[in-house]
C-alpha cells in the first residue's frame, strides 16, 4: 500500500513538474508581441478597472484609433482590443477575456469583423496563442482556432521549443520583455502613406451559413455586454474599401437595438485624404488615426454620458506625451 | 504510423487497454487486427503482400513437417522461392536491370530492359527473413509447425518489430504470444523506460544529426575533408541512434504486454574487432545470417580459403539486404575484407598478445579506436548517395594533410553551437549509459528508487521536448532503416 501510495505521489509530481515546465516555457519561448494586436502581455499589465471605452476589432481598429488622442480630447482612457484578421469568434472570446480585469462603460465593436470568414493557420496561432491561458482559450482553440494549429496552442511548446537557446536560464526567471504597460494602449503606429485611387465598397464573398456563424457570434457578444451592463456600439472605419450598405443593413438587422455608425457615410467631414492620410486601401496611417481619432471622440462624447474610472494619470500623460515627443516627431522627420 | 508520432502515442495505449482487458481467446487476433492495422498506415495495399507471405510460409511449414508427396526440401525451396521472388520483385528489380545494363555499357552495348516503378513494401526485408527463418527452422525440425494460423500470422506481422525488427525467432516469440500475459506493473514501467530512452535516442539525437548529415552528404563537393569527417562521424550516431531506438520503442511496446524481445545492440562502438562489431550491431540480423547462411555454407569449419569466402558472400548479401545499391554491396565487401584481414593477420595478433596483455587498457582502447575508424569509413559507403559521391568523401578526406588546414564551421552544416554543445553531451550520455549496461542493467538501477526513476523519466522528457527535432518547421526523419 505505501508502495503505491509513494508511486502515484511521484506520479503526480512528476507530472506537474513536466506540464507546469512545458507550458512555461512554451509561454517564455513565445516571440514578443508590442503592436499588431494580440498583445495580451501587455493588456495584463493595464491597471484593473481602469479603462471606460473599449475598442474591439481586427487590424483596421488598432491601425486607426489612437487612445491617447481619445485621452487627450476627453479624459476618457480606451484600450484596442484587437488581432489581426479578427473574425467574430475571435472577437467574442477576446471580448470575453478582456472584461475580466477591466469593466468599461462602452464597447465598440469594428463590424468590418463580420465580413470575415475563416481563420488560417497563421492567425490561429497568434489570435490564440498570445491569450492567457484560461478556460476561454480552450474553447477558442476547440471551437474557434484552425484545427491544425490546435495541439501548438494546447501545447506551445511544440511551436516554440526550438528558441530554447535564444534564452538563458537566468532569463527564464525574469518577467517576459513584453509584459509591461503599453505605451500605445493597443494602437499599431503606421507611418507610410500610400496614395488611394479607388474609393468604393470591397466584395466580401461570405455565404449565408458563414454570415450566420458570424451573426450567432454577435448575438453573444450583445448578451455579454447586456449581462455587463455594458453599453454597445458597431461601428465601421472609414476605409477606402468599405463594407457595402447592403451588408451592412443585414448586420445592423441582426441586433436592431445596438446602434451602428459607419464613418464612411460622413467621409467628407472627416477630413482624411487619399493621398497622405492611408497606409493601404483598408488602414489608415498615423495622420489619418489621428484626424479619424479625434472625429472618433467626439462622437463619443456626443452620443455617452461616461462616468469615467479612477485611472493612473501619470501614465495616461505619458501616453499622451509620447504621441508628441515620438509619434508627431517622427511624422515630422519625414 | 511512426513510432515518434502522435498517432502511435495514441494507437499503443489503446492497442495496450484492449489487449488487457479482452479474454485470452480472442486478445491474439485482436492484436493481429491491430498489427494489420498498424502496417496499413503505410500502405494498405501491401498488407495484402504480406498476408500472402504469411500464408505461403505457413503452409509451406506445415507441409514441410508432413513431408507432403514425400518431399520435404520441395516445400522448403518452393517458400524460398515465392518469397525471395517477392523480395526480388520489389527490391532488386530494378537495380538487377539497371547492373546489367552497366555491364552491358561496359562492353560498348545498351540494353533496353524494363523498369517498375513501384514503391519499396515498407519492412518487407524484415518480415520475409522473419518468415522464412521460421520455415528453415521447422525444416531443420528446430521447431514444430505452426498450426494456428492466427498465431502464426501474429509473429510475422507483430506491430512492434513488424517494420523495422529485431527479427524474431520462431521459438522465442510465438510461445510468448500463446502464453496468458496479465498487466504487470514491472512491464509497464520496464517497457516506458525503455520507449522513452527510444524516442530521446530518436528525436533528440538521430534526427537532430541528421541535419549535418544531409547537409553534407547530399553536397560533398560543397564540404571540406574536415567537415566530410565530421558528418561522418556524425552518421555513425545517427544512424545507430535512429537503429537502437527503434528496436528499444519495439522492445519497450511489447514489454508492456509482459513480451520479451531480442536485444538488438549491444554497444557497438565499444567493439575491439569488426567481428565483435557483427556480434553487438543489428545482432538479429547477423545471427540470422549465421544460423541460415553462414553456418550451412560450412561456416568456418572448412579450409581457410574457402572459409573467407563464406564471409564474404554473408557480407555481400547482409549488404545486398540493406539496400539494392552498389554502395550497399560494396559496404557488405567492406565488412567482409576487414573480417578476412582480421583472420589473415590472427597468428600477428596472437604473437602481440604474448608481449601485450590482451585486456591491456592502452590496447583495448587503440583496438575501439581502430575498429570504430574502420567502421565509420564503411558508413561513408552506406550514407552516400552514390558510388561517386562515397569515392569523391574518401579521396577529400585522405587529401586532408595536403590542403591548407581550414576551419572546420559547424554552423554552415545546419546546426548551431548551442545544438551541437546538446549533441556532444547526449552522444557522452548515450556512451555512459551503453558502458554501463555492459556491467550492470542500468534500467535496474534506475528502478530501484522511485524518486530516481522519475527524475529520470523528467529529465528525459523535457530533453525531448525542448530540444528535440519535431513540430513546424522540422522534417522529421522516417527511421533509416524503413527504407530496408
Amino acid at each position: 500500500m505505501k508502495k503505491i501510495i509513494c508511486e502515484i505521489i511521484a506520479f503526480l509530481l512528476t507530472l506537474t513538474l513536466f506540464l507546469g515546465t512545458t507550458m512555461y516555457l512554451g509561454y517564455f519561448y513565445m516571440p514578443t508581441r508590442e503592436q499588431f494586436g494580440a498583445t495580451w502581455n501587455m493588456y495584463g499589465e493595464e491597471q484593473e478597472n481602469s479603462i471606460d471605452v473599449m475598442f474591439v476589432g481586427s487590424s483596421v481598429a488598432y491601425c486607426d484609433i489612437i487612445p491617447a488622442k481619445i485621452y487627450e480630447e476627453t479624459g476618457l482612457t480606451s484600450y484596442i482590443v484587437g488581432a489581426p484578421n479578427m473574425i467574430p469568434g475571435i472577437a467574442y472570446h477576446y471580448l470575453k477575456e478582456a472584461l475580466k480585469t477591466q469593466d468599461p462603460e462602452l464597447v465598440m465593436l469594428e463590424a468590418t469583423s463580420f465580413c470575415f470568414v475563416g481563420i488560417s493557420e497563421d492567425d490561429s496561432k497568434v489570435n490564440v496563442g498570445y491569450m492567457p491561458y484560461s478556460l476561454n482559450r480552450l474553447e477558442a482553440t476547440f471551437k474557434v482556432a484552425h484545427p491544425s494549429e490546435r495541439l501548438g496552442l494546447l501545447f506551445p511548446l511544440y511551436n516554440y521549443h526550438s528558441k530554447w537557446s535564444e534564452y538563458s536560464i537566468g532569463q527564464l526567471f525574469s518577467p517576459r520583455p513584453d509584459c509591461k504597460e503599453d505605451i500605445y494602449a493597443g494602437y499599431t503606429y503606421l507611418d507610410t502613406a500610400s496614395p488611394q485611387e479607388e474609393f468604393g465598397p470591397r466584395d466580401y464573398q461570405i455565404s449565408d451559413e458563414d454570415f450566420g456563424e458570424n451573426m450567432d457570434y454577435l448575438r453573444k457578444i450583445v448578451d455579454l455586454c447586456k449581462d455587463r451592463n455594458i453599453k454597445l456600439e458597431l461601428f465601421m472605419v472609414p476605409s477606402c474599401q468599405y463594407v457595402s450598405e447592403e451588408l451592412t443593413e443585414r448586420i445592423s438587422a441582426e441586433a436592431p437595438d445596438i446602434p451602428l455608425t459607419r464613418f464612411n457615410d460622413n467621409f467628407d467631414e472627416l477630413g482624411l485624404s487619399l493621398e497622405t492620410d492611408y497606409y493601404d486601401f483598408l488602414h489608415l496611417n498615423y495622420s489619418g488615426a489621428k484626424k479619424y481619432t479625434k472625429t472618433l471622440a467626439d462622437h463619443i462624447q456626443n452620443n455617452y454620458s461616461i462616468q469615467g474610472h479612477d485611472h493612473d494619470r501619470e501614465l495616461w500623460n505619458k501616453r499622451v506625451e509620447f504621441v508628441y515627443t515620438d509619434m508627431e516627431k517622427d511624422g515630422e522627420e519625414k | 504510423m511512426n513510432f515518434n508520432s502522435l498517432q502511435y502515442l495514441i494507437y499503443l495505449p489503446i492497442v495496450l487497454i484492449l489487449y488487457f482487458i479482452l479474454p485470452k481467446k480472442i486478445k491474439n487476433p485482436v492484436l493481429l487486427l491491430a498489427s494489420f492495422y498498424f502496417y496499413m498506415c503505410w500502405e494498405p495495399v501491401y498488407a495484402l503482400l504480406m498476408l500472402f507471405s504469411i500464408a505461403a510460409t505457413y503452409l509451406c511449414g506445415i507441409l514441410v513437417e508432413k513431408q507432403a508427396l514425400g518431399r520435404k526440401k520441395l516445400w522448403l525451396v518452393l517458400c524460398l522461392v515465392i518469397n525471395l521472388s517477392i523480395l526480388f520483385f520489389f527490391k532488386y528489380f530494378n537495380f538487377f536491370t539497371d547492373t546489367i545494363g552497366d555491364v552491358f555499357a561496359l562492353f560498348g552495348a545498351t540494353a533496353s530492359l524494363p523498369t517498375l516503378n513501384v514503391l519499396l513494401p515498407v519492412g518487407i526485408s524484415f518480415y520475409t527473413f522473419q518468415a522464412l527463418g521460421y520455415t528453415i527452422d521447422v525444416y531443420r525440425g528446430d521447431i514444430p509447425a505452426e498450426k494456428n494460423f492466427i498465431d502464426y500470422a501474429l509473429f510475422v506481422s507483430f506491430f512492434p518489430q513488424l517494420v523495422a525488427g529485431p527479427i524474431e525467432r520462431t521459438g522465442n516469440i510465438v510461445p510468448q504470444l500463446k502464453a496468458p500475459h496479465k498487466f504487470k506493473f514491472a512491464n509497464l514501467r520496464d517497457g516506458f523506460l525503455l520507449i522513452l530512452w527510444g524516442m530521446m535516442k530518436k528525436v533528440l539525437i538521430a534526427d537532430t544529426l541528421a541535419i549535418a548529415v544531409n547537409t553534407v552528404y547530399n553536397a560533398p563537393h560543397d564540404h571540406t575533408g574536415m567537415q566530410l569527417i565530421f558528418a561522418t562521424l556524425c552518421f555513425s550516431f545517427q544512424i545507430y541512434c535512429d537503429f537502437s531506438a527503434y528496436s528499444d520503442i519495439a522492445r519497450g511496446s511489447a514489454k508492456i504486454m509482459g513480451i520479451e524481445l531480442m536485444r538488438n545492440f549491444d554497444f557497438p562502438y565499444g567493439a575491439q574487432s569488426i567481428k565483435d562489431f557483427w556480434r553487438r550491431w543489428h545482432i538479429s540480423l547477423s545471427t540470422w545470417f549465421k544460423d541460415y547462411l553462414y553456418f550451412p555454407l560450412g561456416g568456418s569449419r572448412v579450409t581457410k580459403a574457402r572459409h573467407c569466402l563464406n564471409i564474404m558472400i554473408v557480407f555481400a548479401v547482409s549488404g545486398l539486404w540493406h539496400g539494392a545499391a552498389m554502395t550497399y554491396v560494396i559496404w557488405g565487401f567492406l565488412h567482409g575484407a576487414y573480417q578476412i584481414i582480421g583472420i589473415l593477420i590472427n597468428p600477428l595478433r596472437e604473437k602481440l598478445y604474448k608481449v601485450i596483455k590482451r585486456n591491456n587498457p592502452i590496447l583495448c582502447a587503440l583496438r575501439i579506436l581502430g575498429t570504430f575508424i574502420l567502421v565509420n569509413i564503411a558508413w561513408i559507403l552506406f550514407r552516400a548517395n552514390s558510388l561517386a559521391d562515397a569515392v569523391f568523401i574518401v579521396k577529400r578526406i585522405l587529401l586532408i594533410p595536403f590542403n591548407p588546414v581550414s576551419p572546420l564551421s559547424f554552423n554552415t552544416l545546419g546546426l548551431s553551437n548551442h545544438m551541437l554543445v546538446v549533441m556532444l553531451i547526449s552522444v557522452l550520455v548515450l556512451v555512459a549509459v551503453d558502458l554501463i549496461n555492459r556491467k550492470k542493467p542500468v534500467a535496474e538501477i534506475i528502478n530501484s528508487k522511485v524518486w530516481l526513476r522519475y527524475v529520470v523519466y523528467l529529465i528525459l522528457l523535457l530533453a525531448i521536448f525542448v530540444f528535440g527535432y519535431y513540430g513546424p518547421g522540422f522534417d522529421p526523419q522516417d527511421f533509416v532503416y524503413f527504407q530496408f
